[in-house]
C-alpha cells in the first residue's frame, strides 16, 4: 500500500520550466515527471486543476505498473510540445487515427503489454495513444481468419454448436 | 490537509482486471476505436468470434462510418429524410455496405455466384418489370383479363418480404416504363413515365394490348399513342409498407394518405414514340421523349412543351431523300443539360455509327412550336464510327450523378464522389461484336459546366466526313488484328476459338468528330483561380469526344448461339441470351453473363486529390475481395452467370416475360411464360436478411470465406 507523499512547491527547479509531478504506480514505485510532458493525459490535467483549487500538490497514484507507466511516459515525452489533433477534443475527427512511424515501432510490444498501455491510456485520457494502439490491434488481427483472430485475441469462441451449425447460417449473410 | 486518495478506488478499473485479454477492454474502445479500424470482411470474421463481439459488431455507428467512407459506389436509397443517417439502422447501413463489396466482387470474378432465388406472386399476367434504383422497389405492369394497371411493389420488407403496395389502371398495356426520383412541386418523389397506345376509336373492338411493344406491328385501326407521367409521393412509398402498425391500424392510416399515383403529365400523338428519358435539369422535372427523329422535352413543372428535329446526316442522308438513321438510344445529361443521343443506319452497315449531344432548350428558348416540322438543330458536338457492322441491340447506361437533395444517408456521401463512366453498349453484328464507348465524367468548377455552350457552332461535317471515310478502314477496332482490309467482311468476325476474347483497342483509329472547338485541356490547364474552387464546389460533366472518352470493342468468340441483349444498369451491365427465333413475342431466355469492364479511368484532375485517394482506396477495398472470389483474367470481360436449377431452367425456355436488372444492388427480376403470374427474383449480391422484429438473421453470421467462396 503506498503511502500519500506531499510533494513541496519547493521541489520546483524555478520559474520559466516546468513543475514536476510525482507518479506512484500499482507496484509503489515514486516516479518524478515534469508537468509538460504529462499534459497530453486529460486525467492528469484534471487533477492539477484540482490541485490548484486547492493549493495543495501531491502524488497521483495510478492503477498500473512503473513498467507501463515508464512507456507511456516514453510517449508522452517523445510527443511533448506537439499538437495532436486526436488529442484536441473540440477538433477530434471521429473514426481512423492517423499513421505515425514512431508509433508503430514504440508499439512494437506483445499482446499483453499492448493491452496494459491502451488500459493505461484510456484511464489517462490519452486519445493519441488510445487510437494508436487501437490501430495496432487492428493490425494484428487484420485479414486472419476467424480462428486466427480467436488466438490472437485470446477470445474463447461461446456459440453454441447448434448456432454455429444453425440451418439459418447456411444462408447468406 | 492532502487529499486522501486509496488504491482500492481503482481495483474495479479494468486496468486492474485480472482477465487480460482482449474482451477486457472498455466498449468505447472496441466499438469506436478498434472497429472503425477495419474493414467490411475483418468485422464479419471478428463477429464470429464470440458472442460478446457478435452483439457489438451490430453497432450502427461501426456501419456508418463504413458507410460514409466507403469508396466503392453504393445502391441509392430513397433520397428522403426517412433514410436520413442519423436514421438509417445499423442493419441497413450494413446491409448498403455488404452488398456493394458483394455486387463488385462477384461480377468481376472468375465464377460468378447466384446467391438467393426467389419468388413471390403478382396475381396478375406481368408484361414489363421496372425495379427502382436500390432494388427496393419494383413496378411491373400487369394484366388481369382485360384490365390493365402498373402495381408497385415492395420487395425487402421486413415482415410480409415482398408484395403489392398499391396500383392503378392504366386502361390499355403500359409498356417501356422509366423512372426516377426527382422533385415535382418542390416535392421529392419518385416519378415514372411509360407508354401506352389505345385505338382512336372507342368502339374499335381491339385489344392493342395484346401485341408485341415493338415498332412492327401494323393496326387495323388508327390508333393513339400516350405518355402517361405519374409520381408517387414519399409519403406513400414509406408509410404504406410501415411494418410496426398492426393491421386494423394500418388500415386507417393508409386511408389518410394522399393516393399513391398522381398523373402530372400525358402526351398523346397519332404516331408511336420510341424513347423516353427522365430527368432533373436545374431544378426542374423534364420529360425527354423521341418518335422517329423528332425529340421533344417537356417541362413537367411549367408545361412548356417544345420539338427539334436531329439535324440531316450529309452525305449519308439527303435534304429531300431518304433517311436511314434511326435513333436507337437517348440519354439525358442533367448538368451539361444535353441529350446523348446515339443513331445508327439501317441501310449500310458500313455507314458509321453517329454519337451526338444535343442541348436541351429552357422554357423561354422554346420560340418555336411547330410540330408537324420542327426545325433541324445542330448537335452541340458529335463522333461518328465506322464499325462496319449492324448494330442489333444499342443501350445507354444510367448516369451516376447524384440526386438532387438527396437527404438519405448515402445522399450524404456519394455528393462528391466521383460517377462510374455514362457507357454506351451496342451487339454488333448478329452477336459476332460488343462495342462499348465510355463517356468517363469530367470534374469541372459547377459554374464551368456549360461554358462550351458560349462558342460558335462550326460544323464541317461534309469535308469531315468525307476525309473520315477515305482514311478509315473499315470494321477496325473490332478484329483482334485491329482491322485492314480483309476486316471490310463482316464475316470476317466470325469467331474461331473457344472463349470470349479481348481485343481492345482503346485508341480511336475509325473515328471522325466534330463539334465546338473549346478542348477541355484549355480548362485543365486552367488559371490559378481555377484551383482555388473547392471540391462541393464543382459537378461532372461528360464529352463524347476528347481524353475523357474512350471506345473498346471485342469479338465473341466463338459467336454466341443466341440473340444477346443488354440490360445497361449503372456501371455493371447484364447480357442476356435468348433464342434466335423471333416469330414469337416472348422468346425462351437461354443464359445470362456478367459483362465487367476492367478498363481504369483516365487519370484524375490533380486540382482535386481526394478524387486519386477515393480510387486507391476502392482499389484496396476490392482486393481482399478479389482474394476469395477469385477475379476474371482482364480480358475476360464476360463472365458467365448461373442460373436457375434445372427445374426453373425449364420455367423459362418457354418465353420470357420481362427482364429488369438493378446493378447497384445486384439484383435481377424476371417473369416467365409458363408462371406469367410470378415474379423471380436472382440475388447475385450477398444480402443479410431481417428478422420480423428488426433484428438481423441469421445468427451467428457465417463465415465470409464460405461465402464468398465458389460453390465446390
Amino acid at each position: 500500500m503506498p503511502t500519500i507523499v506531499s510533494v513541496d512547491d519547493s521541489t520546483v527547479p524555478g520559474e520559466g520550466s516546468s513543475r514536476l509531478l510525482l507518479l506512484v504506480s500499482s507496484d509503489n514505485k515514486h516516479i518524478v515527471v515534469e508537468e509538460d510532458i504529462m499534459s497530453r493525459s486529460r486525467f492528469i490535467s484534471k487533477q492539477v486543476e484540482g490541485f490548484e483549487a486547492t493549493s495543495q500538490r501531491h502524488a497521483i497514484l495510478l492503477p498500473f505498473s512503473s513498467f507501463v507507466l515508464n512507456k507511456v511516459i516514453e510517449y508522452c515525452s517523445h510527443y511533448r510540445g506537439y499538437y495532436l489533433l486526436e488529442d484536441d477534443p473540440d477538433a477530434a475527427p471521429p473514426g481512423r487515427s492517423p499513421v505515425r512511424e514512431w508509433d508503430q515501432e514504440f508499439l512494437d510490444v506483445d499482446r499483453n503489454m499492448l493491452l496494459r498501455i491502451i488500459k493505461a491510456a484510456h484511464y489517462l485520457e490519452i486519445k493519441s495513444l488510445v487510437g494508436s494502439c487501437a490501430r495496432a490491434i487492428a493490425d494484428m488481427i487484420r485479414g486472419k481468419t476467424t480462428e486466427e483472430m480467436r488466438e490472437i485475441l485470446g477470445v474463447e469462441n461461446d456459440f453454441t454448436p447448434e448456432e454455429e451449425h444453425s440451418p439459418s447460417s447456411k444462408c447468406t449473410g | 490537509m492532502p487529499r486522501a486518495i486509496s488504491v482500492s478506488d481503482h481495483a474495479s478499473h479494468p486496468a486492474f482486471s485480472p482477465k487480460n485479454n482482449f474482451l477486457s477492454l472498455n466498449t468505447d474502445i472496441l466499438v469506436d476505436m478498434i472497429f472503425c479500424e477495419l474493414s467490411v470482411r475483418d468485422i464479419l470474421c471478428l463477429r464470429r468470434t464470440c458472442k460478446l463481439l457478435y452483439q457489438l459488431s451490430h453497432q450502427p455507428v461501426i456501419w456508418k462510418r463504413l458507410l460514409l467512407k466507403y469508396p466503392i459506389p453504393i445502391n441509392p436509397l430513397p433520397p428522403s429524410v426517412v433514410y436520413s443517417m442519423s436514421s438509417l439502422s445499423g442493419f441497413e447501413a450494413e446491409r448498403l455496405v455488404v452488398r456493394a463489396m458483394g455486387v463488385t466482387a462477384n461480377w468481376k470474378s472468375e465464377i460468378p455466384r447466384l446467391f438467393k432465388a426467389w419468388r413471390f406472386p403478382m396475381w396478375s399476367d406481368i408484361s414489363s418489370i421496372k425495379l427502382v434504383p436500390g432494388g427496393k422497389y419494383a413496378l411491373v405492369s400487369v394484366c388481369r383479363g382485360y384490365q390493365y394497371a402498373i402495381s408497385l411493389c415492395i420487395l425487402d420488407h421486413r415482415v410480409k418480404i415482398a408484395y403489392t403496395m398499391s396500383m392503378l389502371g392504366t386502361g390499355t398495356k403500359a409498356y417501356n416504363i422509366e423512372l426516377k426520383y426527382m422533385r415535382y412541386k418542390g416535392v421529392l418523389g419518385l416519378t415514372l413515365a411509360f407508354m401506352r397506345r389505345r385505338p382512336k376509336k372507342k368502339d374499335a373492338h381491339v385489344n392493342v394490348s395484346q401485341h408485341d411493344d415493338g415498332p412492327q406491328v401494323d393496326f387495323p385501326v388508327p390508333m393513339q399513342y400516350d405518355i402517361l407521367t405519374w409520381r408517387v409521393p414519399y409519403d406513400v412509398l414509406h408509410a404504406v409498407p410501415d411494418p410496426r402498425f398492426p393491421q386494423e391500424e394500418h388500415w386507417h392510416h393508409t386511408h389518410e394518405l394522399p393516393q399513391s399515383f398522381e398523373t402530372i403529365s400525358c402526351i398523346s400523338a397519332p404516331a408511336r414514340f420510341d424513347f423516353i428519358d427522365l430527368d432533373e435539369i436545374d431544378g426542374d422535372p423534364y420529360l425527354v421523349c423521341t418518335q422517329g427523329r423528332i425529340v421533344m422535352r417537356k417541362n413537367l413543372h411549367t408545361g412548356v412543351v417544345s420539338h427539334f428535329t436531329c439535324l440531316t446526316l450529309f452525305p449519308f442522308e439527303q435534304a429531300d431523300g431518304p433517311k436511314p438513321y434511326r435513333i436507337r438510344a437517348i440519354r439525358i445529361l442533367p448538368t451539361q443539360r444535353e441529350l446523348l443521343i446515339v443513331r445508327t443506319s439501317d441501310r449500310d452497315a458500313r455507314e458509321p455509327v453517329f454519337l451526338e449531344l444535343y442541348r436541351i432548350p429552357t422554357d423561354d428558348e422554346t420560340a418555336f412550336s411547330e410540330r408537324a416540322s420542327p426545325p433541324e438543330v445542330k448537335p452541340r458536338s458529335w463522333t461518328c464510327f465506322y464499325e462496319g457492322a449492324f448494330m442489333t441491340d444499342v443501350r445507354i447506361s444510367a448516369h451516376g450523378l447524384p440526386i438532387p437533395e438527396d437527404r438519405s444517408g448515402v445522399g450524404r456521401r456519394a455528393l462528391h464522389v466521383e460517377p462510374p463512366p455514362v457507357s454506351v453498349y451496342a451487339v454488333a453484328n448478329h452477336n459476332a461484336a460488343i462495342i462499348h464507348y465510355r463517356l468517363w465524367p469530367e470534374r469541372v468548377p459547377t459554374a464551368d459546366v456549360r461554358k462550351l455552350e458560349e462558342n460558335a457552332f462550326e460544323l464541317p461535317i461534309e469535308e469531315d466526313l468525307t476525309a473520315a471515310t477515305v482514311g478509315s478502314e473499315w470494321g477496325a477496332g473490332i478484329t483482334e488484328d485491329g482491322g485492314g482490309d480483309s476486316a471490310t467482311d463482316p464475316e470476317h468476325l466470325e469467331p474461331s476459338s473457344v472463349a470470349p476474347v479481348q481485343a481492345t483497342l482503346e485508341e480511336l483509329p475509325n473515328a471522325a468528330t466534330g463539334g465546338l472547338n473549346t478542348p477541355s485541356t484549355a480548362s485543365t490547364s486552367g488559371s490559378k483561380e481555377d484551383n482555388l474552387v473547392p471540391i462541393e464546389e464543382t459537378t461532372f460533366r461528360f464529352q463524347i469526344r476528347g481524353p475523357t472518352f474512350s471506345r473498346f470493342a471485342f469479338a465473341l468468340k466463338p459467336k454466341l448461339p443466341h440473340k444477346v441483349r443488354f440490360l445497361p444498369g449503372l456501371s455493371r451491365p447484364l447480357l442476356y441470351g435468348t433464342a434466335i427465333e423471333d416469330r414469337t413475342i416472348s422468346l425462351p431466355m437461354v443464359t445470362m453473363y456478367a459483362y465487367a469492364d476492367t478498363a481504369r479511368p483516365p487519370s484524375p484532375d490533380t486540382r482535386w486529390p481526394e478524387d486519386a485517394e477515393w480510387r486507391a482506396q476502392a482499389e484496396k477495398e476490392c482486393e481482399w475481395a478479389g482474394g476469395i472470389m477469385k477475379p476474371r483474367s482482364t480480358d475476360q470481360v464476360i463472365g458467365f452467370l448461373p442460373f436457375l436449377n434445372k427445374e426453373q431452367r425449364t420455367t423459362f425456355a418457354e418465353g420470357l416475360l420481362a427482364i429488369d436488372w438493378e446493378d447497384s444492388s445486384g439484383r435481377v427480376c424476371v417473369a416467365s411464360k409458363q408462371e406469367p403470374q410470378t415474379v423471380y427474383i436472382l440475388d447475385f449480391a450477398p444480402t443479410p436478411t431481417e428478422g420480423k422484429d428488426g433484428h438481423r438473421r441469421p445468427l451467428p453470421v457465417p463465415d465470409v470465406d464460405q461465402v464468398f467462396r465458389r460453390p465446390g
